[in-house]
This record gives structure tokens, sequence and C-alpha cells, in this order.
């Protein structure tokens, strides 16, 4: 997926770009870009949803002289990336930044990009304070202690206690989970879900997994892991 | 003169390692949890074995570990002139009272904070190490500048806590610090001011609930102690054994297993109720 082009429904409203899947730059943004843009007879104003990709003012320039030329008037931004945003408003142009939403049809296009990036493992424990971010799952073999949190676009797993933070799906997938040995969170966020922690012990012995239903969060026995293993890189940097 | 070592990131370790030297850092993380009171005790309880201990003051903003060795009229010079090289290595190093193998390295005026760095505290630890076995580091609370000043010249760590939820969370943070820093040989835990009547009632974070959370192997445990109070005061730690108190030979106990020996820790929440039992407890098991 690259470029998909809306016309304006009604008059007045205006025509909307969107950039989705992988992120590119430069030559290769416009060869994207391009193929999508129609023929227009009018001078049309246009609204450039970038989605999460990472513009720098040139992009955006060059962008803007492509569409130009198209009779696209680019006179507003959208994005969920903030230095788009930043760009976007030093070349003056309206933006508005947007929480990452997990909107069904974006997840789709999504998660091949998630996929291009490799599964994080962290050896060792997440104390107070650190803070693990990563595009794709993320495993923890040890445990992670209250204070410490875990963004991962993927899932999170962790093979001991998790007793801090923990965020699956970061970048809006609502399918992702946190399993864990013990999972005694303090806060469980999936896509845009937030819950607290269970507050007790969950039985002992048990895995268990948050997952997304219906917009909820609920607390489950822990299934099986999916089909796809992800191959495994070792020692994520972490933030300390 | 004071001769400046020339020192990159690892030539303290090295000097440590061919000394035989054991440089020690005490930090919490949170304040008030007793770091520079089990620093004089270790001191003090090291010194009473035999082993020539030096006690370095990192605290630069809040100095007051001369004060609890009652040392304080006796300081010339400080840290601060030997780094700037005014003095010899020698003429700073105080010599207590009482234990003439413990030696204490004041710290110089607040403003030490503005240039003190790292490489000083690696440099005066590489002087230290060829004349004393063991060097305590005394850390401020906190997790800035003068911690990362404190913790540069150390090759192990006691992390110092109390059985509350803010000084344990704070202490996992240091532990996480400590542990990315990858320089430390060992951490262990000491935890501090222990009421075993509230560990009892439920009223108090217990030993287990406390290294639960840390994973740090326990060095010790230290009740709360209304005589630290009272040496505190006079200038005498309680590891000199003047009175007998349970958090004088706590210390003492630790300063044991910090050399190498096999000391139990009981089990400080089984404690059976009543008066007799209690008269007991004081008179014989309360020692830890």
């Amino acid at each position: 997926m690259g470029a998909s082009f809306l016309q304006a429904l009604v008059s007045g409203s205006m025509c909307q770009l969107r950039l989705s899947g992988a992120s590119s730059r430069g030559p290769d943004l416009l060869r994207i870009v391009e193929p999508a843009l129609p023929r227009l007879d009018q001078q049309e104003f246009l609204e450039l949803d970038c989605g999460d990709w990472l513009l720098s003012c040139v992009d955006l320039e060059q962008l803007q002289g492509l569409l130009q030329q198209h009779n696209l008037n680019l006179v507003a931004l959208h994005s969920v990336e903030p230095r788009t945003i930043v760009a976007g408003a030093a070349l003056g142009f309206m933006t508005q930044p947007r929480m990452p939403t997990p909107q069904a049809q974006r997840q789709s296009l999504q998660r091949p990009q998630e996929q291009e990036e490799k599964a994080y493992l962290y050896e060792g424990c997440l104390r107070s304070g650190d803070c693990l971010e990563h595009g794709a799952t993320v495993v923890v073999l040890g445990d992670v202690n209250p204070g410490a949190r875990i963004h991962a676009a993927g899932d999170v797993i962790v093979w001991g206690r998790l007793r801090g933070i923990a965020h699956a799906g970061s970048r809006g997938n609502a399918t992702a989970r946190i399993a864990a040995l013990q999972l005694q969170p303090q806060q469980v966020r999936i896509a845009s879900a937030t819950a607290l922690g269970p507050g007790g012990h969950g039985p002992p012995g048990q895995p268990e997994q948050a997952v997304q239903r219906n917009g909820q969060i609920v607390i489950e026995a822990a299934t099986v892991l999916p089909v796809h293993v992800p191959r495994m890189k070792h020692q994520a940097p972490v933030a300390r | 003169m004071a001769q400046m070592p020339s020192s990159d990131l690892t030539a303290h370790i090295e000097a440590l390692k061919t000394h035989d030297c054991r440089s020690i850092v005490l930090c919490s993380g949170k304040g008030g949890v007793g770091k520079t009171t089990l620093t004089a005790n270790l001191g003090i309880a090291l010194a009473k074995l035999g082993h020539k201990t030096c006690v370095v003051d990192a605290d630069y903003g809040l100095r007051n570990l001369d004060l609890l060795l009652g040392l304080e009229s006796r300081i010339v010079f400080t840290a601060q002139e030997v780094i700037s090289g005014s003095c010899r290595l020698g003429q700073a190093l105080v010599k207590h009272k009482h234990e003439t193998n413990l030696m204490l390295m004041p710290a110089g005026n607040p403003r030490m904070l503005d240039w003190f760095n790292p490489e000083h505290m690696r440099n005066l630890v590489t002087m230290l190490a060829d004349s004393f076995d063991f060097i305590l580091i005394d850390a401020p609370a906190g997790v800035e500048d003068g911690f990362k000043n404190a913790v540069a010249g150390a090759n192990e760590a006691i992390l110092v806590v109390n059985p509350e939820i803010s000084s344990v969370r704070d202490a996992d943070r240091v532990a996480g610090l400590l542990s990315s820093q990858g320089t430390f040989d060992l951490i262990q835990l000491v935890v501090n001011r222990v009421r075993p009547r509230m560990v009892e009632k439920l009223d108090m974070l217990s030993i287990e609930d406390v290294l639960d959370i840390l994973a740090v192997p326990l060095l010790g445990v230290v009740q709360e102690d209304e005589q630290v109070i009272v040496s505190a005061n006079l200038g005498e730690p309680l590891a000199l054994g003047k009175s007998k108190s349970p958090a004088g030979i706590a210390y003492g106990n630790i300063a044991r297993r910090i050399q190498g020996e096999e000391v139990p820790i009981p089990d400080i929440n089984a404690k059976p109720e009543g008066f007799m039992n209690r008269l007991g407890d004081f008179l014989s098991t309360k020692i830890i």
C-alpha cells in the first residue's frame, strides 16, 4: 500500500490524500504518490493524511510541488508522527496531530509494517523508571517491576511477573495482547484502550493474558502463541 | 603536591584489583533511609574486624558523615584539596578516634557540586586503593549528578532500603541504573529500619515483600532502634559496641557478611506474642 486519493464528496469539502503502509521519503515518496493522483480540470483543496509517515520539510515541499502540477492545493495536514506535524507547521500548513486510532482499515494496512520489524527479546529485569519501546512484539525474560513501562507495536509477552505498565499494539493494533506468567500490571493498554490492573493475584501457576474484546480489556487464561513465531534479537536498548 | 594518576574509565577498577581493595558505594535513591548511618557503622565494624577501611563522604551538598563519626572538629583538608593538588592524600584523611583502622575522606564545601565529576571520584578511589582494604562511599540521595559521581568510583554497591513503598520503588530505580552501568561486580541489599511489630500486623512491608520486588541478594536486616539517634547525636556509631543494641549487632553482622563470613539472617517476622516472650526477645533473639 502507498497513497490513496479520496475525491471531495460534497462541494466545499476537501479532497484527501492518505499515505499508509511502509513509510518512504525523497524520490520514492513522489513515485508512490504520483500514480494515485487524478487529473483534475479545476483547482481543488487537498488535505493530506500522513498516517505515521515521517516527512521532512523538503519532502513536504517536493510533495506540494507535485500536487500543484495536478491542480491540487495542499492546505491541511494530519499526522500521528509529531515530527511530520512540526515540519508541516513550519511550511505554514494547517496541521492537526492525531492519536493513533485503531480503525479497522488502518490496522490491516499497518500489519505488514509491524511484521517487518523483528520481535525483541529482552533478558533481565525491567526496573522502575525503565522504558522499553519497540515497533514489534516484545518478549521479556524476567520481571517487569512496578514503575517500568513497555510500549510495543505488537504483543507484550513477559516470561515472569508483569507489575509495571504495558502497552501492546501501541500503533493501533487492537488485536495485540499482553501475556505474562503472573499478570499483575499497574495498568494495561491495548491500542487506545486503557485499563487498571486486576489488583489481586491471578490463579497461581496460570499464565494470563489481557486482550481487547469489544473495546474493553479483559483478562483471561493465556492461550498458545500465534502461529508466526517471530525471530528474535538480543538486548533491546532500554531507556533509563 | 598530590600525584594525579591519569585515569580512564577502568583505571580505578584495575587499581582496585591490583591492590585487592573493595570499593563499595552505599546508595538508596530516597533520602533519610540511613545511608550515612550505615556507612559510618559499617566503616567502624569493618575496621574492628581488622580491615583498613576508608569512608568517603560523597554527599557534598549535605555532608554529615563526619558528624556521625564524631570527627567534624578534626577535619583540616578535604577531598577538594586532594583533587586540586593542594595537599597530600594522607593530610586529608582523618583517622578515627577509637578505631585506628578507620579513616574518613571528608567532603569539601558544597561548591564541589559545581565542578566535581565522575573522573575526580575515579581518581580519588585510585589513590585510596593501595592503602585500604575497603572503601565505603556514602552516596547522596537522588539519582542526579551527585549520585553519578558517587557510583563512578565503586565496583560494588549496597542498596539501602526501608520497608516502605516509596523507598523500595526508588531503590528499584537505582538498582536498574547501577546494573545498566555494568561496572558492578556485586549489588546487595540492606533493609534498614524494620519494625517487626508493624510487619507482624501487616502494617509494614515484610523483608520478603521487599526482596520480591527488588530481587537483589540480601546482605542484612537492621531493626529500627532509638539508640541509632542517640549515637548519632553523640558522634559515636553503635558499631563501636559501647552499648549492646540490636542495630549495633546487626551492623557487625553485616560487616562479617561483607568479609565473606556466613552469618545467617534470622527471620525477623517469626515473633511470638506475649510479655514474657517479648522480654525474651529483648534479651536474646533481637540480635540480627
